[in-house]
């Protein structure tokens, strides 16, 4: 018991003993705002802020990119913006305007881009910001309360759980200027690649290198700031294929900040695109097909990202005025303690990790944003949902957050996923899970089964995809596809994962809702069943002029 | 001999680009441009329906931007422009895609690309992009044809049955200037110390200092021939102070400077004196009592008469809105016809380089159509006698005049450039202010109007919407017949074109400068104006529109019992 007590201390001490608040221009803004908004800000009649936060991201960008070998004219130096962000809930932890959306704002924050980097311009942006959110606020709240009093709703438990204090400080430095020459030098060669497919109609070649320092403080004394570095190698083609269909390919590359990359290895998975693109001019077009298709890595991350991802966000829904339901609010909700996909995995969502195999991860977080220690998740055991991101307005059944609230321009903090990991129990190679497909697809009298480099966004069951390899059972050999329509595709393929590989990769993605970036690490799968049909796109008229 | 030959030099130097004439063969874009635009054009031009014009417009240049706030830097900038447009005609020029059409919506929009570098050696990623534009634009221009002819069939006549395009002269022109180096760093200490006069006033709400620069060359080459090359620049620093009344009145007040070289822009010292009486009057706003709605003698005052000619009668000299039968035509049949009072005269010259010793922005040489830039008298003396016009002719006005202009992306229409107002009698401003009092004592009026500065509004053309404006009137004084001014806020100068312009019964010989950039249809085009002071017999103003919000709760940190 004691050891229990010991650990529970050390949970809320660390954090609480962990920095002092960092010195620097930010945070100084923040803070002294944030007392003069918790001290002062009132309007007679109205509820006052209950708990206020700032989020302030200051984002370093430099590109270079080039087409057919020849650069694009690039900025001479790196480019700096600074932008601020503010939200407050009025009225009190029981009942406050935390989760409804009055539709006048949509459930979004104000934001201010392009900040002057001086102590007075950002307290004058937080000054603003704090006014308009409070106003927010404040109509929320009286709206939300006239709502619950319609609907005859009585909350259960507070509208916003109390939380240890958490703060995290990281040192942050300037982004180091990128080797201006040797990044132009290897997107001229990688694009000139390009050259040697005479029917592209484009090909490009951009790197791209990042730094996010983000700074955050609340009413509550919570607080972090930390950098995420990022650069993104991405390579994008435009093609007609024989029968006369466009075809825009693009393919990205997560790279470790340090030495550039190997040239002849970068050379080397050019070629790889190139392959595919070649593959992608000389495709036949989809038949109508039901049977197991082997997803590679990426398509397996698209796919989760797609079933799994977008159904475990979100959990508690809005509150609206305007609409009965929450269209943004995940299927899975409901779903604590069922089977919702294969038992051959297990998930788990690690907001703290930086890197995988060392590429990096988009969704760091050491703690969220509403000041909550970010906790790792195991969300499934043997195919059973365990549990779901929350945030501190928790579902029935939660007492407290587990620090996954998120927010930017786009809303206001929700409970979403970060870095999340699909770990195979029983990993394979991939020559393994391909002769699992053929041997599933003789078993189901199929010519051929389908291997997915990519998977399509799904709306309603169904998406559009231009590429995909067919396999056949016969010898194995492989010939490329375009124009395939995907049906049916609902949460049930997530328990149709027959086999998983042992070579998972870090694929990245956006919330369609919110653009709220995630990392998804995911190994190749072996699903049972996907329905296909030909798309039914119009080939494009062949182009009046030749390529020149 | 010697004397002959030196303005034959001249004459030949002032005709053929004055300061830095190049050769149009060592200009690789245009080379390689117009490579792809030969082998495009032969074949677009068999097809059904054949594409019978074609042009290409490559802007490369650089854009540098320093934006400053309340002590802080916002944005440094310096980015490269590279952009690649392709402008396809389908049909004839009786008629083709560009055609008004009546009850649809219009494309105005052309094919942009982004261009990587022209590169003789290695054309592949140059040419290709100019490739896909000229694909993108024959499409889409066939497609807007036949969306043309259905519209033609199936809709009422239109009244003015000219062509929709005449093939503009066949030119060739070089003209280079080399790009100034710059680095706007060692301005932002005289930005910054300008922001600081901002921080403490209580009725300041929004204070931003700017300095914009773009520079480049525009290259065009077309179907006909014709091959150029023109530079452009612009340089400009501006400030902008706003805030916010109790009731909910946004004012505002601000500079603008446009030199031709940073070394040109405002000292710190003059910066800062400027800044400090914006400011005054800003707080003057603040605490003026709000105007009533009043019909009085009024003298629009230089920049305010600048602003006045270029919305309400400058919108309706562009000829090209003259084809659209849904725009109320207020100017069609009246050429030859006095129109505005007898005192007025309104030119364009797009040739104009400089007034005052202030670049003009609404000077080029040639416009986006490829046509040279000349002077056009387009109100003689109070009577119509041209329109401002590009290649697509309208009833009485065949050619176009140098007038077709467009944003990036955008088709060109036709537009305003350097437009003048003069009086043929003008007296000093102080006699004008004489005149007003004389005015409003003969009308009988409580008081009249002298509107210094005349901001935002809009002049409506729509034939489903009267004709008429309303411009907000930035910063006016009441003028009592005694001769005292009082700052009221709140006011819109408001009225009809041809009943406004008819009741200017005297002109100061004070020309004043504002220079602008003009959003219509055919996007954002760097424009000038000049006019000098007028005094109208009445001009009507009426209240403006408030802003639902009030002042924030709390006053700015920085004001005194803010800061904590």
């Amino acid at each position: 018991m004691k050891k229990y007590i010991g650990i529970f201390l050390l949970t809320l001490a660390g954090p609480l003993l962990a920095a002092p608040l960092p010195d620097n221009l930010f945070f100084k803004a923040m803070q002294d705002e944030m007392q003069r908004t918790q001290k002062e800000l009132r309007v007679p009649g109205s509820p006052k802020p209950f708990f206020t936060a700032y989020k302030m991201i200051y984002t370093t960008v430099q590109s270079f990119s080039a087409a057919f070998g020849v650069p694009y004219a690039a900025k001479a130096e790196p480019e700096s913006a600074l932008e601020a962000a503010a939200y407050i809930y009025a009225g009190n932890a029981k009942n406050n305007s935390s989760g409804f959306d009055n539709n006048v704002y949509y459930y979004q924050p104000l934001v201010y881009t392009s900040v002057p980097l001086s102590y007075e311009a950002i307290r004058r942006v937080l000054w603003r910001l704090t006014d308009t959110e409070y106003i927010v606020a404040s109509t929320s709240y009286e709206r939300k309360e006239a709502y619950k009093r319609q609907k005859n709703i009585i909350n259960p438990g507070p509208d916003f759980t109390a939380s240890p204090k958490a703060s995290y400080v990281q040192n942050i430095e300037p982004m180091p200027a990128p080797d201006a020459q040797a990044s132009q030098q290897l997107v001229n060669v990688l694009s000139a690649l390009g050259k040697e497919l005479p029917f592209l109609e484009y090909f490009g070649a951009s790197i791209r290198f990042s730094q996010r320092d983000t700074y955050f403080l609340d009413s509550e004394g919570d607080f972090y700031q930390y950098s995420v570095p990022l650069a993104v190698l991405s390579l994008s083609a435009t093609l007609r294929n024989k029968d006369g269909y466009e075809e825009k390919a693009q393919e990205e590359r997560p790279l470790a900040w340090g030495p550039m990359p190997d040239q002849a290895e970068l050379e080397g998975w050019t070629r790889q695109f190139l392959a595919r693109l070649q593959a992608m001019h000389d495709a036949q077009k989809a038949e109508p097909y039901l049977g197991p298709v082997l997803l590679e890595p990426k398509a397996a991350g698209g796919f989760f990202n797609q079933l799994f991802i977008r159904n475990a966000n979100r959990p508690k829904p809005l509150l609206s005025a305007q609409r009965e339901t929450d269209p943004t609010s995940g299927q899975f909700k409901d779903k604590v303690g069922m089977r919702v996909i294969s038992h051959l995995l297990d998930v788990y969502d690690r907001p703290y990790v930086r890197e995988y195999e060392g590429k990096p991860l988009q969704a760091f977080m050491p703690i969220d944003d509403e000041g909550v220690e970010a906790q790792e998740l195991q969300l499934v055991q043997n195919g059973k949902l365990l549990t779901l991101p929350s945030a501190r307005s928790v579902t029935e059944g939660q007492s407290h957050s587990n620090g996954h609230a998120r927010m930017n321009g786009k809303t206001y903090p929700r409970a979403m996923l970060s870095n999340v990991f699909f770990v195979p129990k029983n990993p394979m190679p991939e020559k393994e899970l391909e002769r699992q497909l053929l041997d599933r697809c003789r078993e189901l009298g199929l010519e051929y089964g389908y291997i997915f480099p990519r998977f399509p966004a799904i709306n309603g069951g169904k998406g559009e995809m231009s590429f995909a390899w067919r396999i056949y059972t016969a010898d194995g050999h492989k010939e490329p596809v375009y124009g395939l329509r995907l049906e049916g595709v609902t949460t049930r393929s997530l328990r149709d994962i027959l086999a998983a590989g042992d070579n998972e990769e870090v694929s990245y993605f956006s919330d369609a809702a919110s653009g709220i970036g995630f990392s998804v690490v995911a190994p190749s799968l072996l699903v049972d069943e996907i329905e296909i049909l030909p798309t039914q796109r119009k080939p494009d008229r062949a182009p009046f002029v030749p390529l020149p | 001999m010697n004397k002959f030959f030196t303005a034959f030099a001249l004459l030949f130097l002032a005709a053929w680009g004055w300061a830095n004439p190049c050769d149009l063969g060592q200009q690789t874009p245009l080379r390689l441009m117009e490579q792809e635009l030969q082998r495009s054009f032969k074949i677009l031009k068999k097809q059904k329906p054949p594409i019978y014009y074609l042009s290409y417009t490559y802007t490369q240049g650089e854009e540098h931007s320093l934006l400053v706030s309340f002590d802080g830097v916002a944005v440094l900038r310096s980015s490269p422009l590279s952009a690649a447009e392709v402008l396809a005609r389908a049909g004839s020029p009786k008629l083709d895609n560009t055609h008004m059409l009546r009850g649809e919506r219009e494309n105005w929009s052309v094919a942009v690309g982004t261009v990587p570098v022209a590169d003789a050696a290695d054309s592949k990623g140059f040419l290709s992009v100019w490739w896909n534009a000229t694909q993108q634009a024959a499409e889409r221009a066939q497609r807007d044809l036949s969306q043309v002819e259905s519209n033609v069939r199936s809709m009422a006549d239109t009244r003015d049955k000219s062509d929709d395009f005449v093939f503009p002269p066949q030119t060739n022109y070089c003209h280079t200037e080399p790009l100034q180096s710059v680095n706007l760093e060692p301005f932002i200490e005289r930005l910054t110390a300008a922001s600081r006069l901002a921080l403490g006033k209580e009725f300041v709400l929004d204070a931003s200092f700017a300095i914009n620069v773009t520079q480049g060359h525009r290259y065009f080459a077309d179907s006909q021939g014709s091959r150029l090359k023109t530079p452009y620049s612009f340089f400009r620093l501006s400030y902008q102070l706003s805030g916010r009344s109790k009731d909910g009145l946004e004012i505002s007040r601000d500079g603008i400077y446009d030199v031709s070289s940073t070394d040109q822009f405002p000292s710190q010292e003059q910066l800062l004196a400027d800044v400090a009486q914006s400011l005054d009057e800003l707080e003057e706003l603040s605490n003026a009592p709000e105007g009533t709605p009043y019909n009085a003698p009024t003298i629009l005052k230089g920049r305010a008469a600048a602003v006045f000619v270029h919305e309400v009668m400058g919108h309706r000299l562009e000829g090209y809105r003259l084809k659209s039968a849904d725009d109320g035509q207020t100017l069609v049949g009246k050429v030859g016809q006095p129109v505005i009072s007898e005192l007025i005269t309104i030119t364009a010259d797009p040739t104009q380089t400089e007034f005052k010793g202030e670049p003009l922005r609404g000077h080029y040489e040639y416009d986006d159509e490829g046509v040279q830039a000349r002077p056009v008298v387009l109100i003689e003396n109070g009577v119509l006698k041209n329109f401002l016009m590009q290649s697509s002719p309208i009833e009485g006005f065949a050619s176009s005049n140098g007038h077709g202009r467009k944003q990036i992306g955008f088709r060109p229409e036709s537009r305003m450039s350097v437009i003048r107002a003069t009086a043929s009698e003008t007296v000093p401003y102080d006699k004008l202010e004489e005149m007003l009092i004389e005015e409003i004592n003969k009308q009988g009026k409580q008081y009249g109007f002298i509107v210094e500065d005349l901001g935002g509004g809009f002049t409506l053309t729509s034939t489903g919407l009267p004709q008429s404006f309303k411009l907000e009137a930035k910063r006016v004084f009441k003028v009592y017949p005694d001769g005292r001014k009082e700052v009221v806020r709140g006011l819109d100068v408001v009225g009809t074109p041809l009943v406004s312009f008819n009741k200017i019964i005297a002109a100061g010989d004070d020309d004043t400068l504002f220079n602008g950039t003009c959003g219509a249809s055919s996007g954002w085009v760097p424009q000038s104006n000049i006019a000098p002071s007028l005094l109208f017999e009445n001009l009507e103003m009426e209240k403006t529109r408030k802003s639902d919000f009030k002042p924030p709760v709390l006053p700015a940190p920085d004001v005194k019992g803010g800061k904590k």
